[in-house]
């Protein structure tokens, strides 16, 4: 009850200033390539919804496929660099600087490469999403094993068990945490990589959109890209908390 | 009766943390090692565990002489209860006791793992507990649980590294007789590491004063001691342990 009515308020607001705006454009003649009706961009979203589907399809399969091979990209570092002080010491510093590059100036390389397919967009999310995902797993399995191995060590735990019952449960949050910002950034990304090239996708309507100075199309466009992003990361809270169910002791 | 000696015990061949320990250990009872902060107490609880090596000594238990040069018997002699009770906040109370039972046990027990754990937490009367978080229950019901861990290792001896130095007055009070009352029950050997004076004055059977680094038995007080002469024996102590701050 309390949480529909914490949102009743935001929601009725942002109605509202819709509600004026379309009067104040209906009213003033503010041509509809620059600013478009509000309804108008609700009536694309009626009339035009296959075509916006078929290109979400192409994003999210894009986003999807990525992100899922970022995680388990993310984990195989993590583990290794857990497992071995070498490879921790080599990679650590990278992954740091690797937080500074914008993978976003890759993509026309990543086109003279892999084409105009999905295969650039993918390796893009790969990109912007395994290396923060794996440098918050390796720190906070470390961070485990500096706070439990005096555990481990007493109750003779094989390593395996440890890493299985007591490491990776430890390090659960943060990989969340990591998950949720990367997942509706990345998304945005898959997006604007299209832009610069792609056969299908939300990027390429956008691009259509803006070719025949379609604002309210392009308006549309961006809307599914917005709803995409903020569902996106609500769902990965929702997974977190229905996985991270437990509360660390206040002792 | 467990006798353990350390000669010496150094980092890396540096100078020696630990020199001279000579204790015993008595069945279903408490010896004491009493010392100021930071003298080496836990790192000499960590040598008996076998996280350190390098200490040069032995251990004596039924006529069977373990030598710290090849320490592989560490599992059958001796297990851990720390400062906190370090429970995993993902686990249930069982399951957190599951994780300290190995294959080895169950199938020489014949007994399922939760058989083992539950039996566990009987003897620490947490069992009506069991499927509780650890954030759902008390500190002082933690540390039992943590107790219970080290029952289901079923070592001969239990070492206990300050086990009620974060809990409040009350609370340390009731468990420290509870303890006295299950090292008697289940016939272990116990090591007791503290600070506090009174403590191993009410629980052990034999108070071994450790002077500052190196750490190294400076007095031993034996049962017939600590029933005789009570009064003095806390200043007496508190005045070594006094002497090494200075």
């Amino acid at each position: 009850m309390f949480r529909i009515f914490k949102w009743f308020l935001p929601v009725f607001f942002g109605l509202l200033l819709l509600f004026i705006l379309e009067l104040i454009l209906q009213k003033t003649n503010v041509p509809n390539y620059i600013i478009p009706l509000p309804s108008q961009v609700i009536d694309v979203l009626l009339s035009d919804w296959e075509t916006i589907l078929q290109n979400s399809y192409t994003t999210l399969t894009e986003w999807l496929i990525g992100i899922i091979l970022a995680i388990l990209l993310g984990l195989f570092l993590s583990i290794c660099s857990f497992n071995s002080k070498l490879f921790h010491s080599i990679i650590s510093p990278l992954l740091i600087i690797s937080q500074s590059i914008p993978y976003l100036v890759f993509t026309p390389i990543l086109m003279i490469w892999f084409g105009l397919g999905i295969a650039p967009k993918v390796i893009l999310v790969v990109l912007t999403c395994s290396f923060p995902i794996s440098l918050v797993l390796q720190n906070d399995l470390l961070e485990a094993k500096k706070e439990y191995h005096l555990v481990v060590e007493m109750l003779y735990i094989k390593p395996v068990n440890a890493f299985i019952h007591i490491y990776l449960p430890y390090a659960l949050p943060g990989f969340f945490n990591a998950l949720k910002i990367s997942v509706s950034y990345s998304f945005g990304s898959a997006a604007l990589a299209e832009l610069m090239g792609s056969e299908s996708g939300l990027g390429v309507y956008l691009l259509r959109s803006q070719a025949t100075y379609r604002t309210d199309k392009m308006i549309a466009a961006v809307l599914i890209i917005v709803i995409i992003s903020i569902t996106s990361t609500s769902l990965v809270s929702l997974i977190r908390k229905k996985v991270v169910f437990w509360k660390t002791a206040k002792h | 009766m467990i006798k353990i000696n350390i000669n010496k015990y150094s980092y890396e061949n540096k100078i020696p943390v630990i020199k001279n320990i000579n204790i015993s250990l008595k069945e279903g009872q408490i010896t004491t090692l009493i010392g100021a902060s930071g003298c080496g107490k836990s790192t000499l609880l960590r040598v008996l565990m076998g996280m350190e090596t390098g200490a040069h000594g032995n251990i004596f238990y039924n006529q069977n002489e373990f030598n710290f040069n090849h320490w592989n018997s560490k599992q059958t002699l001796f297990s851990m209860v720390p400062q906190t009770p370090l429970l995993f906040p993902w686990k249930n109370i069982i399951e957190n006791i599951k994780l300290a039972i190995s294959k080895k046990k169950e199938i020489q027990e014949n007994k399922t793992k939760n058989e083992i754990a539950l039996n566990a937490l009987k003897i620490v009367q947490m069992d009506e507990h069991a499927l509780k978080f650890p954030d759902e229950i008390s500190l002082g019901m933690a540390q039992r649980v943590a107790f219970a861990r080290a029952l289901v290792l079923d070592t001969k001896a239990i070492l206990l590294d300050e086990p009620f130095a974060s809990l409040d007055a009350h609370t340390r009070r009731i468990l420290q007789e509870w303890l006295l009352l299950k090292i008697k029950e289940t016939s272990k050997y116990a090591i007791l590491v503290t600070h506090d004076v009174r403590e191993a004055l009410l629980l052990s059977k034999e108070i071994n004063v450790l002077s500052g680094v190196p750490a190294e038995v400076y007095k031993t007080y034996t049962s017939d001691d600590i029933l005789h002469e009570n009064k003095n024996l806390e200043e007496d102590i508190l005045s070594i342990l006094g002497r090494n701050i200075n």
